[in-house]
């Protein structure tokens, strides 16, 4: 039987007494979520940045009539 | 030696089951002999994707765990059924009866069974990996599963609901000492090429990144009928998950079953 009992429960005990010691502040994980957020965003940004740009560059290929 | 997998995630619906379905046979088109267990208790869905009928599963993990059958009665051998050309693949069903489901979750799992199944799939199939498929989130039993594995790796989707619970995740692991690695998955294609993504994601998370999976319609158009990298080898999924193979494959061969220490720090 692999059902969970009360002898030798050493991880166990040791997972939930953790779990309830960790007094997470969840200000400061919301804190550096926001921050990292911000930064893909800004990776967004530039890609779209790059990605208007061989837009454009392509539109200019195209009306030329290429190289 | 058996190396132990635990594929895990904060939330639900980050494509475990269909990550831990394609990563296992990969391990076993590279000659390896793996073993997958459907460790998802509450909402099992393994046996969907290996297309394993209702019939071809008889016994469960769960009447296996309540010592009605032996292990040899719950491994189902899939290598035929998948027509896998190298290694070998077993799966290790859970039961789909809410009566099984209510009775592994009231009463939990014996915190030494993880070990005693890799162990002994191990001596009865000479397996080479065992992988557990968990249930999402933070529970004691997960918990467990993953802390007993050798390797632990977290799915995440880049989903500010998921970076935040992945985040905290590896705090829990961190008290532990607990080495994960971390797979981006479903990944918007733009933020995909970003050659940065990885290293940003590694630094906020503090884990490294061993692979980028970006979103495709072909994949989620699958709809779980079948391993997709079975159905399209060639496409940059199944690409892309070979690499991840691999990359498990060069971690757990230069430092062997890591057994690592799960001390509170």
């Amino acid at each position: 039987m692999f059902v969970n009992s009360t002898q030798g429960e050493s991880l166990r005990s040791k997972i939930r007494s953790t779990l309830l010691e960790m007094q997470t502040d969840v200000q400061d994980v919301d804190d550096i979520i926001q921050g990292f957020e911000r930064k893909i965003e800004s990776i967004v940004n530039r890609l779209d940045k790059i990605e208007e740009r061989l837009k454009r560059l392509e539109d200019l290929l195209s009306e030329g009539g290429g190289i | 030696m058996v190396v132990s997998i635990a594929i895990h995630s904060y939330r639900g619906g980050t494509g475990k089951s269909t990550t831990t379905a394609n990563l296992s046979v990969l391990l076993a088109a590279l000659g390896r002999r793996v073993a997958t267990i459907d460790l998802d208790i509450t909402s099992p869905g393994l046996h969907v994707i290996y297309s394993v009928s209702p019939q071809l599963l008889k016994n469960t993990l769960n009447d296996y765990i309540y010592g009605k059958v032996d292990l040899k009665d719950v491994v189902l051998d899939l290598t035929n059924h998948l027509r896998l050309p190298r290694g070998k693949l077993y799966f290790l069903g859970s039961s789909m009866k809410p009566e099984d489901i209510v009775k592994v979750m009231r009463e939990g799992y014996h915190e030494g069974f993880f070990k005693h199944i890799a162990l002994a799939l191990d001596q009865e199939f000479g397996v080479d990996y065992v992988i557990f498929d968990t249930h999402p989130g933070l529970n004691e039993d997960t918990l467990l599963a993953v802390m007993s594995s050798d390797l632990s790796i977290l799915l995440m989707r880049m989903d500010k609901q998921d970076i935040t619970g992945t985040y905290v995740t590896m705090q829990v692991m961190k008290k532990f000492g607990k080495v994960c690695y971390v797979i981006l998955n479903m990944v918007p294609p733009n933020l995909a090429n970003a050659p940065e993504l990885a290293n940003e994601v590694s630094k906020i998370i503090n884990a490294p990144v061993i692979g980028v999976l970006p979103f495709y319609d072909e994949v989620l158009s699958h709809r779980s009928k079948g391993v997709f990298c079975l159905h399209h080898p060639q496409h940059p999924y199944s690409t892309k998950m070979l690499k991840i193979a691999k990359h498990i494959m060069s971690l757990t061969a230069s430092q062997g079953p890591m057994q690592q220490a799960t001390q509170v720090a």
